[in-house]
C-alpha cells in the first residue's frame, strides 16, 4: 500500500505562540531535505529536535525547530516531521505552502489519525475519541471526549440496554415457549420503555450541550456606536487571555475572538456599530452585523446607561430578540440615567411585537424580558454577573462532563432509538402481540449496541436461558 | 465389491432421508447407508414434529419439495396450532407423531424413490484424493465411489448412553454406535467435539392414572404441514390426547438428595449439554425457586403402550428415576418401560463448513444434521435437504443453493451454525430470525417454492397450483385496494356490535381490515364483489393488509441486510490488516466470509472490526468490494 505524503498545520489556526506543521509519509524526509536548512552539519537523527530555517528558492520563510520521528515509532507509524514555526496565521501557512510545493499533499481532516488507525497504531473507538479531542475547542469538551473513552456514556447506555434486554427476553420466551408462563406483563414493558425514553432524552439534551461546547457559542455583540462594545470585548478578553484574530476587512468590519467561561468556549463577533448611515463602507459593516446576528446563538446588546435609551437601542434589542439575548447596561461608572427594573418592564411589553428574525430558540419564553446586566467595562464591575447570565442560558451543558457524548453519530443513533421506542410503546397501547412489540424494542437494543460497538444476536438467547427455566 | 454411484448419503435419520430424497429427485444415482433399517427416520426423543420455529422449518422443507411435512401429515396422531393468540408470524404447527408409523412411512418413501438405493451397512471410511472425496468403504469391505458424500451421522458417532453408573457405547435406544467413521474422519483432519443430550423415561400407558392429569386435546380443525395437503385430499384423522401434570416438592427433594449420583454432576459426562433441553436435575438445581415444573405425557403412537414423559429428561440411576417419576401426580404407580438416559456423541465444528454445508477442506464432502451441532429432527431435516441439493449442484459444477436469513429459517439455521459455530446443541427459535415477521409458516411456499421448482424438486402439477394461488393473491390484493365500503345502517350496526367506531363516509376496505377487531373474512358480507377464494388466499390477503405497517418496517431492515450481503468479499489475507484486533483477524481468516454482512455475524468480530475492514478495503488500490 503506497501512501502519498501528507502535510497539515496541526495546531488550531490563530491560537498559540507557535504553529506546528506536520508531515507524514514515506517522502517526509525527502521533502524536509528540500525545504529545511539545519544549523547542524551532522546527519539528522530520529526523535531529536533541530534548529534551522525553512527556505524556498534561497529565501527564508521562517525560523523553526524541526522534530524527526521516523517509522515505526511515530503516531502514524510512518516517518513524521514536525516543524515548529512562529504562531499566527502567516508563518504556518507559508511553511505549509513550501512543503506542498516540495511534494507533500494537503492532509484531509483527521487523516493523520486515520493513518494511525490503518497502520494499527490505534483502534477505531480510540480514533473517534482522538478526533473529538483534536476538535475540542475547550477544556470541557476535551474532558467529555476523554470521558467517552473511559466509558461515562457507555455505562449509561449499558444500563439502558440491560433494561431493554430484560423486556426482549420476556417477550421472546412468551413467543418461543407458549406453554410456559413467564411473561412480565405489558405494564412492566411500558414502564421500562418510558424510563428508557426519558433517559435517552436526557442524554440527547446533554449531548446537544456538548455539541455547543465543541463548536463554541457563537456570540454577537450588538449596539449603536460608542456604547462600549469594544471595551466590553477587551474587558472579557483581558481576564481570559484569549487571542484575537483580526479578519481582513475595513475597520468597521466584524472581529472574531475566542475565549471561554468556565471552559465553555465563546466565539465572539464584535460588530460594527449599528446606525442608519449613508457611508458606503459603514453600510457594508452594518450588513455584516446582521449576517453575524443571523448565525449567532447568543446576542449581547450593549446600551449606555449614562444616557437615556434611544429608539435605535430599542430597535436593536427587538431585532435580536429571537436569539438568546442579554441586555448589557454599560458605563455604570458614569452614572445611571434610567432604572434597570423599568427597562425590564418596558422590554417585556415590547416583546409582543414580532421581531424580524427567525425563531431559532424555542426554549426562550416569549413574554419575559431578557436578562439585564449592569456593568462597567472600564472598571470591570458586573463582568461576573454577565458571565453567570450567559451560563444560565446553557443549563444543559454539564461542565463536569458526567454525561459524555462523543459525536453527532451517537446523537443520531440515540434519536433513532427514541423513535423506535415510541413505535414499541404504540404497539403495546394498541394491544399488538409480542412479536410486534419485540420488533421495535430489539431495534432499539441493537441501535444502542452500535454506540458500544457490540454484537447483539447471542445476548438475547443467553439472557433467555439464563433467566428462565425452559425446554423439554 | 465395487459400486459406482453419483451421490452417497451416510445415515438415514431425518437429515439423511431428506438429503437422499433431494439428491435422487434431482436425478442423481444415490445410495443411502443405514446401519439398521429399523432406525430410518427414528425419533429417539420426543415423538413430535414442529413447534415454535421448528414448525416453520418443516413448512420450508415442504415448500422446497422435501418429505418431512408430507410424512407427518400421514402419520400424526394429534395436531395443534400453537401461539394462535399472537400474530401470524409466530403461529406454529406442532404434531404428535406415531413414531413407528412415521418411520415406516419414511422407509417406504425411500424404498420406492427412483434412483435411490437404501443399503444396510456401516460406512467405516471415506476415500479422498487430491482434496476431494471419491467414495466410501463399508464394514462389509465394499467400496462405493461417488463424487459427493453427505455425512448425516446424527448422534451415532462414537455415542455413549449413560444413566446412573451404567454407561454403554451405544447409539440411541441401544442401537449400535458408529465408532470407525468418527476415527477415520478425525484422521482426515476433521476435529470432533463431544456434545451431550438426553431423553426422559418411557412409561406404560396402562400404569398412568389419567384422572389426575390435565387433558390436552388436539385442534378440532387441524392444519396440515404440507402445502400439497391444503387444497383438499387430506382428511383430518381422529386424534389422541396428550396430558399435562407437574413435578412436586417431593420430586425436587428426591432429585436433590441424589444429585451426586447424576453422571452430569459427578463428572462422568464430559459432553457439553444444551441449555435448550435441560434435564430435570438441571432445572431443579438451576431454578431452585421454582416449586414445580410442567410434565407433558405424550403417546408415542396408536399401537404402543409407551408414553413419553416430556419435561423430565434425566440420567439419574434407575432406582432414583423410579422414585422420582412416582412422585409426580398421575404417575404414582408408573411402570417404566425404558429409563431416561443421557447420550454423548461426536459432533464436528460447523464453522469448517461453507454455507452450502460442504467441508472447506475436503471437496465434495458435505455434513448435515445433528452432528453439525444442532438439536432436533426439524433442524436436521432442514440441513439434510440443503446438503442433498448442494451435493447435486456441486456434481454439476453449479453455484451452491443458499437461503439467506431474510428468505427462511433454514437460512438462519445454517448461517448461525457455520458462521457463529455452536458450543452446545443448537435449537431453532423464532427469536433467532431477525426478519421473523416476514418468515411466516403461512408464506413459506411464496418464499421458497419457486426456488424448489427451479431445482427440480417441485412437480409441474404442484407448481401450477402454486402459480394459481400466487396470482389469486395478487389479483385479490389489487381488487381490495380499490374497494370503498359506503356507510350504511347495516354496516354501522355491525361495526358497533364489534366495538368499532361507525363510519360516516365511504371507507377504504384496507383501512377497515387494519382495524384491531376486524379482518378480511369478517368483512365479506359488506364486500359484494368479492370472488370466492381458497382459505389460504384469504389468509394471505388479511395478513398482508393488516400488518402492512410492521411488514414494511421489517422490509426496510431486510433492505439494509441485503445491502451488506451484496457487498461480497474477495479472498483476503486478514492477518495482513494491521488496524484490526488479532482475534477478529483470526476469526475472519478461519470463516472466510463471502460478504461484509456475513463477516459482521462472526462471533468475535465486532462492528468496529467491520468498520476497520471497510476502511481497509477502500485503501486498496482497486476497490475489491464488488
Amino acid at each position: 500500500m503506497k501512501n502519498n505524503t501528507i502535510v497539515a498545520i496541526s495546531t488550531p489556526v490563530g491560537f498559540g505562540a507557535i504553529s506546528i506543521v506536520r508531515i507524514s509519509g514515506t517522502d517526509a524526509l525527502n521533502i524536509l531535505q528540500k525545504i529545511f536548512v539545519p544549523k547542524t552539519k551532522s546527519p539528522l537523527k530520529t526523535h531529536r529536535v533541530y534548529y534551522g530555517h525553512i527556505k524556498e528558492r534561497g529565501q527564508t520563510i521562517d525560523e523553526v525547530l524541526v522534530t524527526l520521528m521516523l517509522a515505526p515509532n511515530s503516531y502514524t507509524k510512518e516517518d513524521i516531521i514536525e516543524i515548529n514555526c512562529h504562531g499566527g496565521h502567516i508563518s504556518g501557512q507559508a511553511v505549509l505552502a513550501t512543503a506542498i510545493s516540495a511534494g507533500a499533499t494537503m492532509a484531509a481532516p483527521g487523516e493523520f489519525t486515520k493513518r494511525a488507525f490503518l497502520n494499527g497504531r490505534i483502534d477505531l473507538t480510540q480514533a473517534e475519541a482522538v478526533m473529538d479531542i483534536i476538535n475540542a475547542t475547550s477544556a470541557t469538551a476535551h474532558n467529555m471526549a476523554l470521558n467517552t473513552l473511559g466509558g461515562g456514556l457507555g455505562k449509561k447506555i449499558e444500563a439502558l440496554r440491560k433494561g431493554l434486554l430484560d423486556c426482549i427476553a420476556s417477550l421472546e420466551v412468551a413467543i418461543d415457549y407458549p406453554q410456559e408462563d413467564y411473561f412480565v406483563g405489558t405494564d412492566v414493558l411500558m414502564r421500562t420503555i418510558e424510563h428508557s425514553m426519558c433517559e435517552l432524552n436526557e442524554i440527547i439534551q446533554a449531548s446537544e450541550g456538548y455539541d455547543i461546547i465543541k463548536r463554541g457559542i457563537n456570540t454577537v455583540i450588538l449596539g449603536r456606536p460608542n456604547v462600549g462594545k469594544s471595551s466590553l470585548l477587551n474587558a472579557l478578553l483581558k481576564q481570559d487571555r484569549a487571542i484575537v484574530t483580526d479578519m481582513p476587512g475595513t475597520t468597521r468590519d466584524t472581529i472574531t475572538a475566542h475565549f471561554s467561561i468556565n471552559h465553555i468556549p465563546l466565539n465572539i463577533i464584535d460588530t460594527a456599530g449599528i446606525r442608519k448611515t449613508k457611508d458606503k463602507v459603514e453600510q457594508l459593516g452594518v450588513a455584516r452585523t446582521y449576517d453575524a446576528l443571523q448565525s449567532a446563538d447568543l446576542a449581547l446588546v450593549v446600551v449606555d446607561i449614562s444616557q437615556p435609551l434611544t429608539d435605535q437601542d430599542n430597535n436593536i434589542i427587538q431585532q435580536s430578540a429571537e436569539k438568546k439575548q442579554i441586555v448589557i447596561c454599560n458605563k455604570t461608572d458614569k452614572g445611571k440615567c434610567f432604572d434597570v427594573a423599568d427597562l425590564a418592564t418596558e422590554l417585556a411589553k415590547n416583546l409582543a411585537v414580532k421581531p424580524p428574525f427567525d425563531k431559532t430558540d424555542l426554549t426562550k419564553k416569549p413574554d419575559a424580558s431578557p436578562p439585564i446586566v449592569e456593568i462597567s467595562a472600564t472598571t470591570g464591575q458586573g463582568l461576573e454577573q454577565l458571565k453567570d447570565a450567559i451560563l444560565a442560558y446553557y443549563p444543559q451543558i454539564d461542565v463536569k462532563g458526567e454525561i459524555a457524548m462523543a459525536n453527532m453519530r451517537h446523537i443520531e443513533i440515540l434519536q433513532e432509538t427514541l423513535k423506535t421506542l415510541e413505535l414499541a410503546a404504540e404497539s403495546i397501547k394498541t394491544n399488538q402481540s409480542e412479536e410486534f412489540v419485540s420488533l421495535d424494542i430489539t431495534a432499539a437494543y441493537t441501535n444502542l449496541g452500535k454506540i458500544l460497538g457490540e454484537e447483539t444476536g447471542e445476548n438475547i438467547i443467553d439472557k433467555i436461558f439464563r433467566d428462565f427455566c425452559l425446554g423439554k | 465389491m465395487m459400486v459406482k454411484t453419483e451421490i452417497i448419503i451416510i445415515g438415514a435419520g431425518h437429515a439423511g432421508c431428506e438429503a437422499a430424497l433431494a439428491a435422487a429427485r434431482m436425478g442423481k444415482d444415490t445410495v443411502v447407508f443405514v446401519m439398521d433399517k429399523n432406525q430410518v427416520a427414528n425419533m429417539p426423543c420426543n415423538p413430535n414434529i414442529g413447534g415454535t420455529s421448528k414448525g416453520h422449518l418443516v413448512k420450508e422443507i415442504d415448500a422446497l419439495g422435501g418429505q418431512m411435512g408430507k410424512n407427518i401429515d400421514k402419520t400424526y396422531i394429534q395436531s395443534r396450532m400453537l401461539n394462535t393468540g399472537k400474530g401470524p408470524a409466530v403461529h406454529s404447527l406442532r404434531a404428535q407423531a406415531d413414531k413407528y408409523k412415521y418411520a415406516a412411512a419414511m422407509l417406504a418413501t425411500l424404498q420406492t424413490q427412483p434412483k435411490l438405493k437404501l443399503v444396510q451397512d456401516e460406512v467405516v471410511d471415506i476415500a479422498v484424493e487430491n482434496g476431494c472425496v471419491t467414495g466410501v468403504v463399508t464394514k462389509s469391505g465394499d467400496t462405493y465411489t461417488a463424487k459427493a458424500v453427505v455425512v448425516c451421522g446424527g448422534t451415532y458417532f462414537r455415542s455413549r448412553c449413560i444413566h446412573g453408573d451404567i454407561s454403554r457405547d451405544t447409539g440411541p435406544n441401544g442401537a449400535a454406535s458408529s465408532m470407525a467413521l468418527s476415527a477415520a474422519l478425525k484422521k482426515k483432519g476433521i476435529a470432533m467435539f463431544r456434545f451431550k443430550t438426553g431423553t426422559p423415561a418411557r412409561i406404560a400407558r396402562d400404569s398412568i392414572d389419567f384422572t389426575k392429569l390435565e387433558e390436552q386435546p388436539g385442534d378440532l380443525d387441524p392444519t396440515p404441514f404440507s402445502f400439497t395437503n391444503t387444497n383438499g385430499g387430506w382428511e383430518p384423522k381422529e386424534q389422541i390426547s396428550c396430558y399435562l401434570t407437574y413435578t412436586t416438592e417431593q420430586t425436587h427433594k428426591i432429585i436433590l438428595a441424589n444429585i451426586h449420583r447424576s453422571p452430569m454432576y459427578s463428572g462422568e459426562i464430559e459432553g457439553t449439554p444444551t441449555r435448550y433441553c435441560p434435564s430435570i436435575e438441571d432445572k431443579v438445581v438451576r431454578f431452585a425457586d421454582k416449586d414445580r415444573h410442567q410434565v407433558f405425557i405424550e403417546p408415542e403412537g396408536t399401537d404402543t403402550n409407551e408414553m413419553y414423559i416430556g419435561g423430565m429428561s434425566t440420567s439419574l440411576p434407575e432406582d432414583v428415576q423410579k422414585e422420582m417419576y412416582s412422585s409426580v401426580p398421575g404417575l404414582e404407580n408408573c411402570r417404566i418401560l425404558q429409563y431416561g438416559y443421557a447420550i454423548e456423541y461426536d459432533a464436528i465444528d460447523a464453522t469448517t463448513l461453507h454455507l452450502s454445508l460442504e467441508h472447506k477442506g475436503i471437496g465434495g464432502l458435505f455434513f448435515a444434521g445433528q452432528m453439525n451441532g444442532s438439536s432436533g429432527y426439524e433442524e436436521a431435516a432442514a440441513q439434510g435437504i440443503m446438503a442433498g441439493i448442494n451435493a447435486v449442484l456441486s456434481l454439476d459444477s453449479k453455484e451452491p443453493f443458499i437461503i439467506d436469513r431474510s428468505q427462511g429459517y433454514i437460512g438462519v439455521l445454517i448461517d448461525d451454525l457455520v458462521t457463529k459455530g455452536t458450543k452446545e446443541p443448537y435449537r431453532m427459535m423464532t427469536s433467532r430470525a431477525e426478519y421473523r415477521l416476514i418468515l411466516r409458516q403461512d408464506n413459506a411456499d411464496l418464499r421458497l417454492t419457486e426456488l424448489g421448482y427451479d431445482l427440480g424438486l417441485i412437480t409441474n402439477e404442484r407448481y401450477r397450483a402454486f402459480l394459481a394461488k400466487k396470482s389469486q393473491i395478487e389479483g385479490e390484493l389489487d381488487r381490495v385496494a380499490k374497494i370503498t365500503i359506503p356507510p350504511s345502517e347495516e354496516f354501522n350496526e355491525y361495526l358497533q356490535k364489534q366495538g368499532q367506531h361507525t363510519i360516516a363516509t365511504g371507507t377504504k376496505l384496507t383501512d377497515l381490515i387494519k382495524r384491531p377487531q376486524l379482518n378480511y373474512d369478517m368483512l365479506a358480507p359488506f364486500d359484494p364483489t368479492r370472488p370466492s377464494l381458497p382459505k389460504e388466499v384469504g389468509q394471505q390477503i388479511n395478513i398482508q393488509i393488516k400488518y402492512e405497517g410492521y411488514i414494511s418496517r421489517q422490509m426496510r431492515q431486510v433492505e439494509q441486510f441485503k445491502k451488506m450481503e451484496n457487498r461480497t468479499l474477495p479472498e483476503i489475507d486478514y492477518m495482513a490488516i494491521q488496524g484490526m484486533r488479532l482475534e477478529a483477524r483470526q476469526k475472519l481468516n478461519q470463516i472466510r466470509p463471502y460478504s461484509l454482512g456475513h463477516a459482521s455475524r462472526i462471533s468475535g468480530v465486532s462492528p468496529a472490526d467491520i468498520s476497520t475492514l471497510v476502511v481497509w478495503l477502500q485503501t486498496q488500490t482497486k476497490d475489491p468490494v464488488r
